[in-house]
């Protein structure tokens, strides 16, 4: 499991221009989500779990499948703050780290715009074991669909800036257990700057 | 273009999913407290968490209440109530003490099992609709301090009673159950579900009582 499931993809997939580059990108900047669990206990008090706009890197790996497609590996980790929100006020929950894992293919759009669309899974990884994680930090699959502009500065260095919305459906085992059924569709949306390099 | 009608399927897959569904039914009992025509109840604001507990640092309850603070929290899925430990009972919101109440000043809470005893009491405030701080804890042998069976006595206790600073204050301890922890002669080594509901239920409604704290 050392191999990023992307380099095992990747060879999976043939190129079919030999002379396509390989790519390395790394960026910075912010995630947004909305709700996780929403609850009405008493009618007129909604209660929700609602995460911060949370700074976030990324990593990716571009491997070329066309002249003009890549198959791209990305590694995302967002750190946020959890808080319970209802009528009497916010609680804090404690810091809520997500790693998210994605295989997106990318390709060229007008404008110097380039869109990526794939899937892959999240993983939630709260500082403490309290609330809807109290037995559990749980992995979910995800779609994920972005939209790169980039600026060539250089002979094989690109300023990028990508947006990125992603989509899973959230429970944990506490909320199973506390009768919660079904599982909430939960859209995230990251906003990058940052720079890749060709090889 | 296979590629794409199946990334296409995924996301309408997803997407068509419905949202969580939160429980039906949430059955407890009654937390507040009717005194004349008035009816009092209590919960911690969120501006006061996390809550302050002291207790004696050698005393036989201090692993209790440790025990005791966790299910309460654990009782929580939105986080309404934490607390600490303090070193310093000046700053306290929550005293608990192994001894029996020397006073009988305030509105008191009580729960007999059969090794040991607990009793918490509050005081109102000067001003109306106004709890003045500290709640005070107190949870002390029946009769011989190393009984058989008070240590499970004691974690009992001490959870039932902090159940009670927490905001359940109905004196009667009315529709609890003996498998509720907030049961009047509390048996269950831990909290049910009614408890859970109780409190959730309780921590999501209006109160009419709001914390002083202390001068």
């Amino acid at each position: 499991m050392r191999f990023p499931l992307f380099v095992i993809l990747a060879v999976a997939v043939r190129p079919s221009v030999l002379e396509a580059q390989l790519t390395a990108r790394l960026s910075a900047g912010a995630t947004m989500g909305t709700s996780l669990v929403a609850d009405a206990i008493l009618y007129d008090d909604v209660v929700a779990l609602k995460t911060s706009v949370a700074p976030t890197i990324a990593i990716g790996l571009g491997y070329p499948i066309s002249a003009t497609h890549k198959l791209l590996g990305e590694l995302r980790i967002a750190s946020a703050t959890l808080t319970g929100s209802g009528s009497a006020g916010a609680n804090d929950l404690g810091a809520l780290r997500t790693i998210e894992f994605s295989v997106m293919a990318e390709g060229p759009l007008p404008y110097h715009l380039r869109f990526q669309v794939g899937g892959g899974a999240i993983k939630y990884s709260p500082a403490r074991a309290a609330g809807a994680f109290l037995d559990d930090a749980p992995i979910k699959p995800m779609v994920t669909a972005g939209l790169a502009w980039t600026k060539s500065l250089r002979p094989g260095l690109e300023l990028q800036v990508g947006g990125r919305w992603g989509l899973h459906e959230f429970t944990t085992k506490t909320l199973e257990r506390r009768g919660y059924s079904l599982a909430q569709r939960v859209h995230r949306l990251g906003i990058t700057l940052g720079v890749e390099r060709a090889w | 273009m296979k590629g794409r009608l199946a990334c296409l399927i995924s996301l309408v897959a997803v997407t068509a999913c419905a949202d969580i569904v939160p429980p039906a039914q949430r059955e407890g009992y009654e937390y507040r407290q009717i005194l004349g025509t008035d009816t009092l109840s209590f919960k911690w604001d969120p501006s006061l968490l996390p809550v302050k507990i002291w207790i004696a640092d050698d005393s036989p309850l201090r692993s209790h209440l440790i025990t005791a603070i966790s299910r309460w929290e654990q009782a929580f899925v939105y986080g309404e109530f934490r607390a600490t430990l303090v070193s310093d009972s000046s700053r306290a919101d929550i005293i608990v003490r192994n001894a029996p109440p020397t006073s009988g000043a305030g509105l008191r809470l009580a729960a007999f099992a059969s090794q040991c005893l607990g009793e918490t009491t509050y005081q109102l405030g000067s001003a109306p609709k106004t709890l003045q701080l500290p709640w005070r804890v107190h949870v002390w042998p029946a009769s011989n301090p190393n009984a058989t069976g008070i240590q499970d006595c004691y974690r009992i206790t001490v959870t039932h009673e902090l159940g009670h600073a927490l905001g359940i204050i109905n004196a009667n301890h009315a529709g609890a159950l003996p498998t509720d922890v907030m049961y009047r002669d509390p048996v269950a080594d831990g909290l049910s579900e009614r408890d859970r509901n109780t409190i959730e239920r309780l921590y999501h409604s209006r109160t009419t009582l709001t914390a002083v704290p202390r001068p």
